[in-house]
């Protein structure tokens, strides 16, 4: 302050200085560069943000606002040969929350609750959890979701998605499979063809402002819709075969049942019907009861139908003749310790009286003559023990050990069908062979697909291949008719009737291995029948499985045939095929036309008189272990847990004789436990479980 | 009035035209004629009426105001009222009416401010207390008055009025500004009603800035160092107690220490701010191109406009608002430093500081290095009552920096204020 007041006397320059004193200047220029400085902290701490940490806070920026939004490809349509939907995609609402942007969440749950008719806290758990996205409803109602949309709630929103349609429902059931919410297909050729049904997801660019909706929006990729794809399906066919199947399995109180419809000169599978079966449209249902497509995923011991291809083999390899006749000592033969008998007490039957009679111990006596490694051989020319290759998930191969290892009595139980596994398609492939003369087409159910733009991106080709002569073909065609004759010496299907069509072909009981207590059920048997049609050309080769009918009547013939009858009949109708006009004589047997259907049927008696079941047992168990190529290694269990049915079944097969299935989804448990040693093929038991989706 | 007419006249002796937008104020064209005839006058820039570097950090920061406001509330506006230039056509219009509101600034006498500080100060208390009972609450703050379409926030007044009367009483005052119960006591009483009347709006933020304001002024008027610090030390435990006692500030401080725990509430804005400021990166989005504005950064064309400017013009944009209000804040100094008289030197500094504070307050707040407080950045953000008397301030800012040292003896005896004259020289007499 003395200095200042010393500076005040100064002169009049010293006035006409500015009025600020030094000493406030100074503090002035103190408060200056102070005030400057923090400018510059400012500066230097917008530097770090904005530039040392500019890229982190630009990702971050992106990940609130950016967005990509994938848009779902539509789904390819599926065709049956005519060219009538299987498959359908068409665009549904769903509803779905950004709950970061939901304002009031009890409101909003309440409200979305009311208009869905949704559980109030189900909304509740899906509006708190900490995500920016939460489905609240898929695929609602038209109704729905203009309510929803009247609502206006913050943070909820709609979009459009393509859901699929089957309008065949159960009729196609596990054939077509479904694909599930979000266009992934989970079973049949839904799942076998998914890549080429799929198509390429389009992704959309958008912005999304802070409450979730979207500002803009640019293409970043256009969605490409899956390729159209034409089976060799026919939905006629198909839905014949479907009621046909269903009315034999009910009426016989059975726990199953499959058949399969082929087209003899193509291989092209016509129908394949499973019961069980579910409505693609809600499949968890008929999941949960256990549909699955037997034709493929089930594999019996064929019984009496190998004896088709026992004869074929037989004569193919010059080992009898049609008219070789074999002594059959009333229908008993001892093997050891084991006597194998046969329904009917003949005496004496030539090759076609072996299939008409379905004579057991005629078989054993052609299969000596053929001999072990010539049976083998045959069979898996016939595509018996690898899979068929048809383009439908879960396919199994069924088993045949190599004869090598056959003992007598396996190879004489293979002689008329037991001991060795096969799948109802294989032998419906099989027999198609027979009525084809001799080619084996391998059975194919996709005939074409076409992408969106036109190109052809698969189309079926004829692959057969002459797996037996012609003439042994057309040798066993006739006795495949024989098993409809009537008469005290007529077939084993005298009583299955086909209208205004010659069909041929052979039934087969197989009793059912019971896996718990090692043997053979003493009342649970498979019955079926297979056959061609019409038999003087065969254009159809048909099978009918039912699988544990309850009751007395288990008989092939009983059981299946008429099913068989049925869909032959109507399927010869329906492609045009002029009835026969000697339908009825043949029916009744060539040789015999006067003699009148016979009225009683034998007492039917299982196959082979057990005299030592454990031995027994131990064989079948013997000829369970054969499977595949080689001989039985050990194997450990595969861990299934995660995996979708169809991949899960397939994964099993390699270690599990018989897989018991129950729920639907993704495989959650099993036994045995995943790594356990697997010395012989064993029983499997997969649960299955939906999780995720609504 | 007399005054003022005979202003006019004077400047139209100087050769400027009355009424002539100030921003075409040729340099050194006659209105220096009379600061010319001084030699210290002669020193450089200054002898030109108008500051140019104080008068164009002004109207640049107004632009990048109003074009930011419209980039960042296009949205919103769109939103709430179906018209994306809603805010901007406001804005504009406060723009221009700012325009006038620097002219009148700078072409009135900020002497004549002498006469309107008491009654301006009684105003704007009444008007701080009126806020209180009648005031419009927005985001639970009741700061606005409204007069039918027109609101203002009784605050800007309280900021003029404060810097006002300190200038004029701590000039009047002189040597006894360094004694306790004349130079120190009544300011701050003046202050804590003025701060007191904000807390209860409530806003902590702007009281904040009026408190650190006037201990500025204090400080350069020449009070003593300790008694400055003896009030902060007094003020602090207040502070902590309104902070922790209030149940959102307290919020506020914790998500200030913990931005990213709290980034979905309190911390919203923050975190919202510093992802939008971090995407501009060095250059930015380019203008319009925001993404933050599609409603993630509320009060994005206000309070956190700065956070609009950093996503859009980036670094570079921000860093050029920074230095617009280095510069302005270098000029507002310059401005005291040269003030011819004391009066003059404190309302500049006055008027420098408080936008310095705000300014600093308000970047530091969008860039997260201090608790949010809801300070408006000067001249940029929008916000009629703000925009109106910023520009005035600044305009006064220009009156003053248009003084130059004393014109010589036929300038000064012209000076019409009553009185004012012997205040000034006995100021003049003491301070040397």
């Amino acid at each position: 302050m003395t200095r200042e007041r010393a500076l005040a006397g100064a002169a009049g320059r010293r006035l006409r200085a500015p009025a600020a004193s030094p000493w406030i200047r100074l503090r002035i220029v103190v408060a200056g560069v102070l005030l400057l400085l923090l400018l510059a902290a400012v500066t230097y701490r917008a530097y770090g943000i904005q530039v040392r940490d500019g890229e982190r806070h630009k990702q971050r920026a992106e990940g609130q606002h950016a967005t990509r939004i994938e848009v779902p490809a539509p789904r390819g349509v599926i065709y049956d040969r005519q060219g009538v939907e299987l498959a359908v995609t068409a665009d549904i609402d769903s509803i779905y929350a950004d709950p970061s942007r939901v304002d009031d969440p009890d409101g909003t749950a309440a409200a979305l609750s009311e208009v869905l008719a949704i559980d109030v806290d189900t909304v509740s758990e899906r509006l708190g959890r900490d995500n920016r996205f939460a489905w609240i409803s898929r695929h609602v109602t038209a109704q729905e979701a203009s309510e929803v949309r009247a609502l206006g709630l913050p943070g909820v929103a709609l979009t459009s998605e393509p859901r699929r349609f089957y309008p065949a429902r159960a009729t196609t059931g596990p054939v077509l499979g479904f694909s599930n919410i979000d266009g992934e297909g989970l079973d049949g050729i839904e799942l076998a063809m998914d890549d080429v049904l799929t198509g390429v997801r389009g992704e959309l660019g958008a912005l999304r402002d802070a409450r979730g909706r979207l500002a803009i929006s640019e293409p970043l990729a256009a969605a490409e819709p899956g390729a159209a794809l034409t089976l060799t399906l026919d939905r006629f066919v198909q839905s014949t075969t479907h009621r046909a199947l269903a009315r034999a399995v009910e009426d016989h109180e059975a726990s199953a049942g499959t058949a399969i419809v082929l087209d003899v000169e193509t291989g092209g599978v016509l129908a394949m019907a499973s019961y069980p079966s579910y409505d693609p449209n809600e499949p968890a249902a008929g999941l949960a009861e256990g549909a699955r497509n037997r034709a493929i995923t089930d594999a019996h011991e064929p019984g009496s139908i190998l004896k088709v291809f026992l004869v074929a083999a037989a004569l193919d390899a010059g080992a009898a003749r049609p008219d070789t006749t074999f002594d059959l000592d009333g229908g008993r033969m001892r093997i050891g310790r084991n006597t194998v008998r046969d329904t009917y007490e003949d005496d004496e039957l030539d090759v076609s009286g072996i299939i008409r009679r379905s004579s057991n111990v005629g078989s054993v006596k052609l299969a000596r003559l053929l001999g072990a490694e010539g049976y083998e051989q045959a069979l898996r020319r016939y595509g018996f023990a690898a899979r068929t290759g048809i383009e439908l998930p879960g396919e199994r191969a069924g088993r045949l050990r190599p004869h090598g290892s056959w003992r007598d009595i396996e190879f004489a139980t293979l002689a008329f069908g037991y001991g060795m596994m096969a799948t109802p398609l294989q032998l419906t492939a099989a027999l198609a062979a027979v009525g084809n003369e001799g080619i084996y087409n391998p059975p194919r159910i996709v005939e074409r697909a076409v992408s969106e733009s036109g190109d052809t991106l698969f189309e079926r080709e004829p692959e057969g291949e002459r797996v037996m002569d012609a003439e042994v073909a057309n040798a066993v065609l006739p006795m495949l008719a024989s098993v409809f004759y009537g008469g005290p010496d007529g077939g084993t299907a005298q009583r299955v009737h086909v209208d205004g069509y010659q069909a041929g072909g052979k039934t087969g009981t197989a009793v059912k291995v019971d896996h718990e207590a090692g043997g053979y059920h003493d009342d649970k048997y498979v019955a079926s029948f297979a056959g061609l049609a019409p038999i003087d050309d065969p254009q159809l080769a048909v099978l009918v499985l039912i699988d544990e009918p309850g009751g007395d009547v288990y008989y092939g013939g009983h059981v299946a045939g008429p099913a068989f009858a049925d869909i032959v009949s109507q399927t010869l109708r329906y492609r045009g095929v002029p009835p026969a006009e000697d339908a009825d004589l043949q029916q009744r047997g060539a040789g015999s036309p006067q003699r009148p259907r016979a009225p009683r049927i034998p007492d039917p008696r299982p196959p082979i008189v057990v005299e030592n079941p454990r031995e027994q047992g131990a064989g079948a168990e013997g000829g369970r272990k054969g499977a595949g190529d080689g001989g039985w290694q050990m194997r450990r269990m595969p861990d299934l847990r995660g995996m979708g049915m169809a991949r899960a079944l397939e994964r099993a097969e390699a270690t599990c004789a018989d897989v018991e299935v129950s729920g639907s989804g993704a495989a959650e448990r099993q036994q045995p436990a995943a790594g356990t040693p697997i010395p012989a093929p064993t029983r499997c038991r997969i649960e299955f479980a939906r999780r995720g989706w609504d | 009035m007399k005054s003022r007419i005979f202003r006019v006249q004077r400047q139209g002796d100087a050769g400027t035209a009355p009424g002539h937008p100030p921003d075409s104020a040729p340099q050194g064209s006659p209105p220096p004629v009379l600061e010319r005839q001084t030699p210290e006058g002669g020193q450089g820039d200054a002898g030109a009426g108008l500051d140019l570097w104080l008068f164009s950090a002004i109207v640049a920061l107004v632009a990048v105001g109003t074009v930011q406001v419209y980039s960042a509330s296009a949205g919103p506006a769109m939103q709430a009222f179906g018209d994306s230039a809603h805010f901007l056509k406001r804005q504009v219009v406060f723009a221009v009416l700012g325009l006038g509101a620097l002219w009148l600034g700078a072409h009135s006498h900020y002497r004549g401010l002498r006469r309107a500080t008491y009654p301006l100060l009684a105003g704007s208390i009444a008007l701080l207390i009126l806020v209180l009972f009648f005031g419009t609450t927005v985001n639970a703050a009741q700061r606005w008055l409204s007069f039918g379409p027109i609101s203002i926030q009784p605050v800007e007044v309280a900021k003029l009025a404060l810097v006002t009367y300190l200038a004029l009483s701590l000039a009047k005052k002189a040597d006894r500004v360094k004694t306790f119960t004349v130079g120190f006591v009544p300011h701050l009483l003046v202050c804590a009603v003025m701060m007191a009347l904000l807390i209860k709006q409530p806003d902590l933020g702007s009281a904040l800035i009026l408190g650190a304001t006037t201990l500025a002024v204090l400080f350069i008027a020449g009070t003593k160092v300790s008694y400055i610090l003896t009030a902060v030390l007094a003020a602090a435990p207040v502070a902590y107690h309104f902070i922790v006692d209030t149940p959102w500030r307290l919020q506020r401080l914790m998500a200030y220490l913990n931005p990213e725990a709290f980034s979905q509430t309190v911390a919203y804005q923050i975190v919202q701010a510093q992802i939008a400021i971090g995407a501009g990166g060095l250059s930015g989005t380019g203008l319009g191109q925001g993404r933050q504005q599609l409603g993630y950064m509320p009060e994005g064309h206000n309070d956190f406009i700065m956070a609009s400017v950093g996503e859009e013009l980036g670094f570079v944009g921000f860093t050029v608002v920074v230095v617009l209000f280095g510069v302005l804040i270098w000029r507002g100094l310059r401005a005291a430093v040269r003030a011819r008289d004391v009066f003059g030197c404190y309302l500049a500094f006055g008027i420098t500081i408080s936008f310095a504070l705000q300014a600093l307050v308000n970047t530091a707040v969008v860039l997260g290095s201090i608790p949010a407080k809801g300070i408006t950045l000067p001249f940029v953000s929008y916000g009629g009552s703000s925009l109106l008397v910023s520009m005035y301030l600044g305009g006064v800012l220009l009156s003053i920096a248009r003084r130059p040292p004393p014109p010589g003896k036929k300038a000064r005896p012209s000076r019409p204020i009553a009185g004012g004259r012997r205040r000034r020289a006995r100021a003049v007499v003491v301070c040397e």
